[in-house]
């Protein structure tokens, strides 16, 4: 009862920053309407969805200075779990732009819309899916973690902090997936061991969060 | 049984900028139910920093802090619940509403009245729908106010909280301090420059500077200690003026701070009367840059 009234903070904290979880995937849309380069284009929407939930993702640890920490930091519950529940917000802003970016998409694929592959022949979607959301959580509790240790840091250190790994992973996993040889070791990774990397970032992600929930303890003020 | 047990509390901040770093160093004190303790020094001598390690804002390098007979470390959960805290600044998420604020005191402080704290916002006029960054300074305040005397705790902790008010609401909180500890259950304990405050309701004084404890003790015992007195030059001997405190000479005469446990009797000629506590410190700091 406890985690679910610290989130309920958190989703007020975000506030009207959670219209970007669904704002984005419009966008992505309108994106994959507008200029539709065959099924590349939509692995790039559906990453652009996940740079978005990134980006909201973080809000929790970023919303907060020294002094307007104070009264959310008194209230008595136990010490660090309101890091790992900013953990758990974080993994629910992911999963609610991805999902929504590839429930969109699927949906105007029902309704008939014309519109290229899910993805490019010879590779497997569900596979590529499962990476690009375990990506997701592993450049968000990357970023969740830099925040817990600089979070008492100046604004514009904090500001590069959040922003720059949704930046990598959205830049760099676009320039990735475009330029992919068909025979690398990262497209047999990204086309055939999806699930793995998934697991293998989740676990990472869970992870950063007890590390980042001793850091938080360690460091006090 | 003490209400707040504080223990051999140090902390060292790192040096920054080859100044060196501050050091709290092994502040105790107890403060029993029932009583007001005005935690008074200058700007930096580590008011604040004790107060956020009874907080647990701040991690302390070594020491006990128990409320109630309960640390933080035992029962972080209870700890918490039994401290109210008032601060200078708010520290509420400058994007929230009252609204937001009264959800979250009703969540989480199973003792919280939600009846009585619509009474206190209603009383001070404080605006439900919109943020807290748009509040007064005053207001702020006062939602701490409502914040903390809306539910049950055991100590009020305030630092700095009376700063910034007008005086018709200053009076109005001294007065509910006042009855908060008047059932002899609940204690109060007081940062403040404004030693007004502390001269009308403290039971307790404590005095730090640059990180240590000057002096703890019961107020009116304080005031019966010292004399303030004044006089002419030449009643200035070598034995009574090696006995002032805070030895403070002009062209017209002097002023210092007599110990009344002194054996030497001040001169015939010189003035005394009672010093208030403020005075009492300001002649006791002066001394203390005499003897660095």
């Amino acid at each position: 009862m406890t985690l679910l009234k610290l989130l309920k903070i958190d989703i007020k904290k975000a506030g009207w920053n959670l219209i970007l979880l669904v704002t984005i995937p419009l966008i992505g849309l309108a994106i994959l309407l507008d200029k539709d380069q065959g099924g590349i284009t939509n692995i790039l929407v559906t990453m652009y969805c996940l740079f978005g939930g990134i980006v909201v993702a973080v809000i929790p640890f970023a919303a907060e200075n020294a002094e307007e920490a104070g009264f959310l930091e008194m209230l008595p519950v136990k010490p660090g779990l309101s890091v790992i529940v900013h953990f758990i917000f974080s993994a629910l802003c992911i999963f609610i732009s991805g999902g929504l970016g590839i429930l969109v998409r699927l949906a105007v694929t029902a309704a008939g819309t014309s519109l290229s592959p899910l993805c490019p022949e010879g590779m497997n979607l569900l596979s590529i899916y499962f990476t690009a959301f375990g990506a997701a959580l592993l450049f968000t509790a990357i970023d969740c973690f830099l925040l817990t240790i600089f979070r008492y840091n100046t604004l514009q250190i904090l500001q590069i902090i959040r922003i720059l790994p949704a930046f990598i992973f959205f830049f760099g996993g676009s320039a990735l997936v475009q330029n992919m040889e068909t025979t690398s070791v990262a497209f047999r990774l990204l086309n055939e061991s999806g699930i793995l990397v998934f697991i293998i970032c989740a676990a990472a992600y869970a992870a950063l969060a007890a590390i980042s929930r001793v850091i938080a303890l360690r460091l006090g003020r | 049984m003490d209400l707040l047990s504080v223990e051999k509390l140090s902390k060292q901040y790192r040096k920054k900028n080859k100044q060196n770093g501050f050091a709290l160093r092994d502040i105790s004190f107890q403060i029993p139910a029932g009583y007001i303790c005005g935690y008074v020094g200058r700007n930096g001598a580590g008011k604040t920093t004790t107060l956020n390690a009874i907080m647990h804002l701040i991690r302390m390098d070594s020491g006990k802090i128990r409320i109630n007979g309960v640390s933080f470390e035992e029962d972080p959960v209870r700890y918490r619940q039994q401290i109210g805290y008032v601060g200078d600044s708010s520290y509420f998420p400058k994007n929230f509403t009252l609204k937001d604020i009264r959800e979250i005191l009703a969540d989480f402080y199973p003792s919280f009245e939600p009846d009585q704290f619509d009474s206190l916002v209603s009383r001070w006029e404080l605006p439900g729908s919109q943020k807290i960054k748009n509040y007064s300074r005053g207001m702020k305040v006062k939602l701490m106010f409502a914040s903390v005397l809306s539910r049950s705790t055991r100590i009020l902790i305030l630092d700095e909280a009376t700063n910034g008010l007008d005086p018709m609401m200053r009076n109005e909180l001294l007065s509910m301090l006042q009855e908060y500890v008047e059932d002899g259950s609940r204690s109060i304990l007081f940062s403040t420059h404004n030693m007004e405050d502390l001269q009308g309701i403290a039971d307790y004084i404590f005095f730090i500077e640059e990180g240590r404890k000057v002096f703890f003790e019961p107020k009116d015992e304080l005031l019966e200690e010292y004399l303030l007195i004044k006089g002419g030059s030449d009643d200035l001997t070598p034995d009574f003026s090696g006995q002032l405190i805070g030895l403070q000479k002009n062209e017209f005469g002097f002023s210092a701070l007599y110990p009344v446990s002194e054996t030497v009797i001040p001169p015939a000629g010189v003035l005394s009367e009672k010093p208030t506590v403020d005075e009492i410190i300001m002649y006791m700091l002066r001394q203390m840059r005499k003897t660095v």
